[in-house]
C-alpha cells in the first residue's frame, strides 16, 4: 500500500508538472475586437484642397473642412437633368447709369418713365 | 445743387421713382457760361454727371482767377481727354446749346437760382433732403 500512495503522488506530480508546462500553450486568446471597436471612425489626412483652403487649419477646422466638403464627395451623380428655374427675376435696373438729353437738349439722370420729374435750375457759380 | 442732390440721387433717382433734369442759370456772365460749356465738353466724353458734381464742388474757385485753365485743370485732375476737352473749351463748341438751354428758364419766369421744379411744385433756394422729401413722397404716393 505504501508503494501504491507513492505511485498515486508521483503520477498526480507528474500530471501537475505536464499541466503547469503547458499552461503558457493554453492561455487564451485575446478576445477578438468587437466590429463595434473596430468601426470607430478616424479622419482621414487633409487632402490637398483641403490644405489648400486653410493651410494653418487646426484639427478641428480640418474636422470643419471636412464636413464642409463631405457633402460633395459623396453626391451621387445622376443622370437626370437638373430643374432649372423658369422665372428667373429681373435685376434692379441702377438708374444712376441711365443718362441722356430730354427734347429740349437738358442733360437728365435716372428713369425715363419716372413718375416724378425733377428739374434743378442751377449755376455753377 | 449738390447739397441734398445726393441723397435725392440714392433715394429716388437709383430706384426710378424720380428724373432729375439739369438746367443752366447764366448768373454770372462770362463765368457762368464757361462752366456750362465746360459741362458740355465734359458731356462729349460720357462723364456729364460726373464733371457736373466736380463743377459744384469747386465753385467757390470760379470767382477769380483764369477759368479757362481752372476748368483744364479740373478736367486733366479727373482724367478726361484733356486734349479734346481743351479744344472743346478753347472753340466755345456749346455755347449756343448753353444758351439755348439757359432760355428755357427765361421762358419759365426762373430768375434766382437754384430753383427746383418738381411735377409742377417750386422748391426755391438750398433745401435740405427733407424738404425735398415733402413734396416727393405725396406726389409718388398718387401715383
Amino acid at each position: 500500500m505504501p508503494f501504491m500512495k507513492r505511485y498515486c503522488f508521483l503520477v498526480l506530480l507528474s500530471c501537475g508538472l505536464i499541466l503547469s508546462g503547458c499552461a503558457g500553450a493554453f492561455v487564451a486568446p485575446p478576445p477578438e475586437p468587437t466590429p463595434t471597436e473596430i468601426a470607430v471612425p478616424t479622419l482621414p489626412p487633409p487632402t490637398p484642397t483641403e490644405a489648400t483652403l486653410n493651410p494653418q487649419a487646426s484639427p478641428a477646422a480640418d474636422m470643419a473642412v471636412a464636413a464642409v466638403v463631405e457633402p460633395e464627395a459623396t453626391a451621387v451623380p445622376s443622370d437626370t437633368p437638373t430643374p432649372v428655374p423658369t422665372a428667373t427675376p429681373t435685376p434692379e435696373p441702377d438708374w444712376l447709369n441711365n443718362s441722356g438729353r430730354t427734347t429740349e437738349n437738358l442733360m437728365y439722370l435716372g428713369n425715363p418713365n419716372a413718375p416724378v420729374t425733377l428739374v434743378d435750375f442751377s449755376d455753377f457759380m | 445743387m449738390l447739397g441734398a442732390e445726393e441723397s435725392i440721387k440714392e433715394t429716388y433717382v437709383k430706384t426710378g421713382q424720380v428724373l432729375l433734369i439739369f438746367a443752366p442759370v447764366l448768373n454770372h456772365n462770362d463765368r457762368s457760361l464757361q462752366t456750362h460749356q465746360a459741362a458740355e465738353c465734359a458731356a462729349d466724353q460720357g462723364r456729364f454727371w460726373e464733371f457736373h458734381n466736380i463743377l459744384f464742388e469747386n465753385q467757390d474757385s470760379f470767382w477769380y482767377g483764369d477759368i479757362q485753365a481752372t476748368l483744364k485743370q479740373l478736367a486733366a485732375d479727373a482724367g478726361f481727354d484733356t486734349a479734346a476737352f481743351n479744344v472743346c473749351l478753347d472753340e466755345q463748341r456749346h455755347l449756343d446749346m448753353v444758351q439755348a438751354q439757359d432760355q428755357i428758364r427765361i421762358n419759365a419766369g426762373i430768375r434766382g437760382q437754384p430753383v427746383f421744379n418738381i411735377n409742377g411744385d417750386y422748391i426755391v433756394g438750398t433745401q435740405p433732403f427733407e424738404v425735398f422729401q415733402g413734396v416727393i413722397d405725396p406726389k409718388l404716393a398718387t401715383e
